[in-house]
């Protein structure tokens, strides 16, 4: 009885914002209900099954579709109990709700009407205006809902990982050069490097070793392309005058070349500890690497 | 696990720390400064707040300029929303923190847990007391916005709740709830993803890692013209602030330092909410806000918030400079047309150089830490001053035409000139200006007398390549240049958003009032900027296409805040003080 009264005190607006606020409320209410209810009690483990099932038969895909579903298996356990518990608060206070919703809603009429002084208020104005932030408020959710699903691609390899863990966004012949001189080099070491190749995410992860090179005045603002499209201009270890290299101070010298156009076949294998390295890792005992790396420790007085 | 405390600690401390300057200087600002509205009726004046404005109007920094206000006048002493003071603190804390590690390091000390800690320290014991003051003060003024929130059909000062007010109060908070919503969401997506694009990891995270590796921005390697880093003379405040993270975490972790990103965002937004709400309705104030934080280029697009590359970071401090300089013109036209009447050109002076200086000290810094994030920084800190120096020209000749006398044969000593229709137009400008140029200068001159002794490698070098004959011959460019830039602003907008749309039609809509000082400067501001990107791409020694064309979303991108803040003043309904006659929407000031 006591609703009724209530009810009836409130304006039109606020009655009409009431009933629909009530049509939003069931199905919402009923989803989190539901979805909460199921996603905290079904494990896990069940979830991941089941896309695995889904997947296409291929190792990689079938490892994604897995950690998909662990991603939106937790991100439904967040935030379905908190949807439950803002449909809660609704239902308890449904006037003030219903009020505070009306009252938003004219708020943002009344800001928006193209009537300000300034302006010199007009029709066509206001609808300019409105359908401007309809578009933009589209826009926005749609690129959220992109970005959400960017990052259940992302997860199956990010995790919460640091990125020396994962090496990311970088070509898969510098994961292998980079975790071959980590584990080849000490961490304190200064190693001097010659390469046709931009070295900064190398030099990056493999900090605290230093990494120098002398880049080549041509290729200092060129931008590389992938897959070796763009050939950079540098130098040879023959280049670099003994001063320089003294100067430096290496601890190590490393020759990295990929491009075609400076490799020699007969020198792909120079060194022995870069060739198993790369069979362990490519478990082929008679693997060949198709780029140049060859590490030497420099002696006293400078020389490889 | 003891270094996520000391990190989220740190990180606290490093907010008060801001807070504690941000609320010095916004005091500086002339928080106390008197606006006067003459069509008040006197009725509506609670006792207290008159006698308090009554005490504010006779003291002005301090001293004594200003008379009594006549019975018919009522102040309204305006109070730093709690939105501004906390997005500015975040925005502070970051860049001070960063700025203050590089003067200790440049002067000797080593970077580490130890300072690290110190600052902490340093932030909890200045702003902490500033945290508690405000909220255990017992407030003098009404408080509107406390009341509103509450529910409250009848306000402290016991005048009643008007429906605009409750509907305007009704969607600052639904616009609060959705920013709150997005900067988790910013969070969230933030740590989900360590550093992995090209300019973040080889230009910025691989300073931080060397700085807090060897503890010192005098480490050898950023000096050697042969270590492998991108860019080595550019600033230092993203290095900076991660390695302060690194050294309260006790450890590298490129997806925790990342941390200060998506800080910025919604420390520039609510900056933008709390300091546009002393000027438009409050809900107009949110509204921009939160279009700010939709728009896609600064979140969720890759290369905005969400990375740990310098563009966001810029377009918060760029942003924030002209935020306070269009603050600080705004308030002198407020004030212009408050001046009572009656006062000496020293009183005006004063008056009006009050409105101004905090503020403008504020765009200074925010226009130096810009610079000391990023290098185009510099550009826009000169197209900041060149605008400003227009606006300032333009003032001073409007001045002069209104009086009937020469611009600068008036009275000797005086800035303000009387217009003849009685109220003041000030030459105060100038004090902006050099306001903004001092705080720019105190951030960037330790920067600067460091950056002469690091390498040139893989650098530009825009300011010695200029030249006639290169300028003519790279002529052609502008017109690609041209389209290249109208396509991205107007074409690409389901990539990019609708920012530049806005801006248009905000011109469109209302261009007489483009042409005030706030919005003229806005509107040079952008052009300047878009003009030196022209100038940039004309003088790069890199392919233009893939220069231009590949950096231009990103430099588009760090004057969105521009954008929406010149269509906020364009669009948004100016703040009424309770209680005013006159239309709605219609110009208090």
């Amino acid at each position: 009885m006591s609703k009724v009264d209530r009810s009836t005190r409130l304006p039109p607006d606020e009655l009409r914002s009431r009933f629909w606020l009530w049509w939003l409320l069931i199905p919402l209410t009923l989803i989190s209900v539901l979805s909460s209810g199921l996603i905290w009690f079904l494990p896990v483990d069940v979830v991941q099954d089941w896309a695995y099932q889904l997947a296409p038969p291929d190792d990689l895909r079938r490892m994604e579709a897995i950690s998909h579903a662990e991603f939106l298996c937790w991100l439904l356990r967040l935030v379905m109990p908190l949807l439950l518990l803002a449909t809660c608060r609704a239902w308890y206070d449904l006037d003030n709700t219903a009020r505070g919703l009306s009252d938003a809603v004219g708020g943002l009429l009344s800001i928006t009407r193209g009537n300000a002084a300034h302006t010199s208020g007009s029709r066509w104005r206001t609808v300019v205006l409105r359908g401007l932030l309809v578009v933009w408020c589209g826009l926005a959710a749609m690129h959220l809902a992109d970005s959400l699903r960017q990052r259940v691609r992302d997860w199956p390899y990010y995790r919460f990982r640091a990125g020396d863990r994962v090496l990311p966004n970088i070509s898969g012949s510098n994961v292998e050069v980079i975790r071959y001189l980590q584990q080849a080099t000490p961490a304190n070491a200064r190693i001097l490097v010659v390469s046709d190749q931009k070295l900064f995410f190398l030099s990056y992860y493999l900090l605290p070793r230093r990494l120098y090179h002398k880049m080549h005045p041509d290729s200092e603002h060129v931008i590389p392309k992938e897959n070796l499209q763009r050939r950079l201009a540098m130098y040879r270890l023959d280049d670099l005058d003994e001063s320089f290299i003294q100067r430096i101070a290496p601890d190590y010298i490393l020759e990295y070349f990929e491009h075609p156009d400076e490799l020699d076949p007969a020198t792909l294998q120079d060194d022995p500890a870069w060739i198993a390295f790369q069979r362990q890792i490519h478990r082929d005992p008679s693997y060949v690497p198709g780029f140049l790396v060859r590490l030497r420790r420099v002696t006293v007085g400078g020389q490889p | 696990m003891s270094g996520l405390v000391l990190l989220s600690v740190g990180l606290l401390g490093q907010w008060l720390l801001g807070v504690a300057a941000a609320q010095t200087l916004l005091r500086w600002r002339g928080r106390e400064v008197p606006r006067i509205n003459r069509v008040q009726q006197t009725s509506e004046v609670s006792e207290t707040s008159e006698v308090l404005a009554g005490r504010v109007a006779q003291r002005t920094q301090g001293q004594r300029v200003l008379a009594l206000p006549s019975e018919t006048e009522r102040l309204c002493v305006e109070e730093t929303p709690w939105a501004e003071l906390a997005g500015l603190g975040l925005v502070l804390g970051i860049g001070l923190t960063a700025w203050g590690l590089f003067l200790w390091s440049l002067c000797g000390g080593m970077l580490g847990r130890g300072v690290s800690v110190c600052l902490t320290g340093i932030g909890f014991a200045w702003g902490g007391p500033v945290i508690v003051r405000r909220f255990t003060s017992r407030r003098v003024m009404p408080n509107r916005a406390g009341d509103l929130k509450r529910g409250s059909q009848r306000l402290s000062d016991g005048s009643l709740v008007t429906l605009e007010e409750r509907r305007d109060a009704a969607w600052c908070r639904l616009c609060q709830w959705l920013i709150g919503g997005l900067a988790v969401a910013a969070f969230a997506q933030t740590l989900l993803t360590p550093q992995h694009f090209w300019d973040e990891r080889s230009i910025f995270a691989i300073k931080g890692l060397v700085l807090a590796a060897d503890g010192s921005v005098q480490s050898r390697d950023l000096h050697d013209p042969d270590f492998v880093q991108y860019h080595p003379r550019y600033p230092l405040l993203i290095p900076l602030a991660e390695q302060h993270v690194y050294a309260l975490l006790g450890g590298v972790d490129d997806r925790l330092s990342k941390i200060i990103f998506p800080l910025l965002s919604l420390g520039m937004v609510l900056t933008m909410a709390g300091a546009l709400s002393r000027h438009v309705q409050p809900g107009a104030a949110w509204l921009f806000a939160l279009l700010i934080v939709t728009v896609p280029v600064l979140m969720p697009y890759e290369l905005g918030f969400l990375s740990g590359q310098a563009d966001a970071p810029m377009a918060c401090f760029h942003g924030l400079a002209l935020l306070y300089l269009w603050d600080a013109l705004e308030r002198a036209a407020c004030g212009a047309d408050n001046v009572p009447i009656g006062s000496s050109s020293r009183q005006r002076w004063l008056w009006l150089g009050s409105a101004q200086i905090g503020s403008s000290i504020i765009a200074g810094l925010c226009g130096g830490l810009a610079a000391f994030t990023k290098d185009e920084g510099i550009a826009f800190l000169l197209v900041d001053v060149v605008a400003l120096s227009l606006v300032a020209v333009g003032r001073v000749l409007m001045t002069s035409r209104a009086a009937g006398t020469d611009p600068w044969s008036g009275e000797r000593g005086s800035l303000s000139r009387r217009r003849s229709d009685g109220t003041t137009v000030n030459g105060t400008t100038v004090v902006a200006l050099v306001s903004v140029v001092l705080g720019a200068v105190i951030v960037l001159a330790p920067w600067f007398w460091h950056r002469r002794g690091l390498p040139l490698t893989t650098e530009m070098d825009y300011f010695g390549r200029v030249s006639l004959s290169l300028a003519i011959e790279r002529l052609p460019v502008l017109a690609w240049e041209l389209s290249h830039l109208a396509h991205r602003m107007f074409w690409e907008w389901p990539i990019w958003g609708l920012q530049w749309w806005l801006m248009l039609v905000a011109l469109v809509f209302a261009p007489r009032r483009a042409v005030s000082a706030a919005q003229l400067l806005l509107l040079l501001d952008v052009v300047g900027s878009l003009l030196s990107l022209m100038v940039a791409g004309m003088l790069a020694p890199a392919q233009l296409n893939e220069h231009i064309g590949g950096s231009s979303p990103r430099f588009l991108m760090q004057l969105v805040p521009v954008a929406v803040l010149f269509a906020a003043g364009q669009l948004a309904p100016r703040r009424e003080p309770r209680g005013t006659v006159g239309r709605a929407g219609e110009s208090t000031c």
